[in-house]
């Protein structure tokens, strides 16, 4: 096998990792958390995310430019969230 | 036919800055999906941040049953994609149709109980209008109309995905793929792998709400 390529058994357990987060998102949506709860799953689902990214469309093995775009994708999804959501979060500050 | 494929296009060097370009014109395709399916999440963050207990209410209507099955199918098919790709690389072409074909059909899994789901949601009164579930709260119907809109906008996605991957399940059928030459079942996997990273959202976001309480 190529070495940049991820392994057979690699991307099973990834597969694998990626059941039991899902699992313990479920499961920890039906304990009360307090104000925890929504960012412990959101965490949760960007490191899913994170692991797809690596290991099932193989970017970890990939050229540093892809690396670029993907970031710059991302980068302005945050700009947009967080310049939206400073504006909605803060309008009953006084 | 094999030996059209394998020739690179002359504005490339070789094959794997061919490869490369693909790779990068699909991430940045991908990029612009992002954006859009990143503004429906931040519509839904900024109503739910006003409506919250009725985005809860309406969250407790939706079936996570349905939903938790879906997630199952979503990773597993990633997993038979990623197995595609990698017999790809080595040229096992009946390896590379029979993962792509397990791809297809878990992909339509996926549709098939997102139908079942959208029949319940209908019987349950829960599609926003002047039907809609009258215990709910009146704002739970903006609630539903993100569930109906990113689901089935979403599933869109999953029909296109599982058109594409058919198309490349024929191909490698009639070995138009080798060891030297597979960019095509790649670029496919990268957007059948957004699409699932899309559902993983969708899924504690729209079925996750508030359960505990």
């Amino acid at each position: 096998m190529n070495p940049k390529n991820p392994s057979r058994k690699l991307l099973a357990v990834t597969w694998i990792v990626l059941l039991v987060m899902h699992f313990t998102i479920l499961g920890s949506a039906y304990l009360n958390l307090a104000w925890f709860n929504t960012p412990f799953i959101v965490t949760l689902a960007i490191i899913q995310m994170i692991l797809v990214i690596l290991y099932f469309m193989e970017v970890r093995y990939t050229a540093k430019l892809t690396w670029l775009f993907i970031c710059a994708g991302f980068f302005w999804l945050l700009i947009m969230l967080t310049l939206t959501m400073n504006d909605y979060l803060t309008r009953t500050w006084h | 036919m094999l030996e059209r494929h394998s020739i690179v296009a002359e504005q490339f060097e070789d094959a794997e800055q061919q490869s490369a370009a693909a790779h990068l014109g699909m991430w940045t395709f991908i990029a612009t999906e992002v954006l859009f399916f990143g503004g429906l999440f931040l519509a839904y963050t900024v109503y739910r941040h006003f409506y919250f207990d009725a985005f809860a209410a309406g969250s407790k209507h939706t079936d996570a049953v349905y939903g938790t099955i879906n997630s199952v199918i979503l990773l597993t098919s990633s997993f038979t994609m990623a197995l595609a790709v990698q017999f790809a690389k080595i040229g096992r072409a009946k390896l590379i149709v029979r993962f792509l074909l397990l791809t297809v059909f878990l992909g339509a899994m996926f549709l098939a109980v997102k139908g079942f789901e959208y029949h319940e949601d209908i019987v349950k009164h829960l599609v926003p209008g002047p039907n809609f579930d009258p215990s709910l709260p009146l704002q739970s119907q903006i609630f539903f109309w993100f569930y109906w809109i990113m689901t089935g906008l979403h599933a869109v996605h999953i029909l296109i995905g599982l058109g594409v991957l058919s198309a490349m399940a024929f191909l490698a059928r009639r070995e138009k793929f080798s060891a030297q030459y597979h960019s095509p079942v790649e670029i496919t996997g990268l957007y059948w792998h957004f699409v699932d990273i899309v559902w993983l959202f969708l899924y504690p976001l729209l079925y996750l709400v508030q359960r505990h309480a």
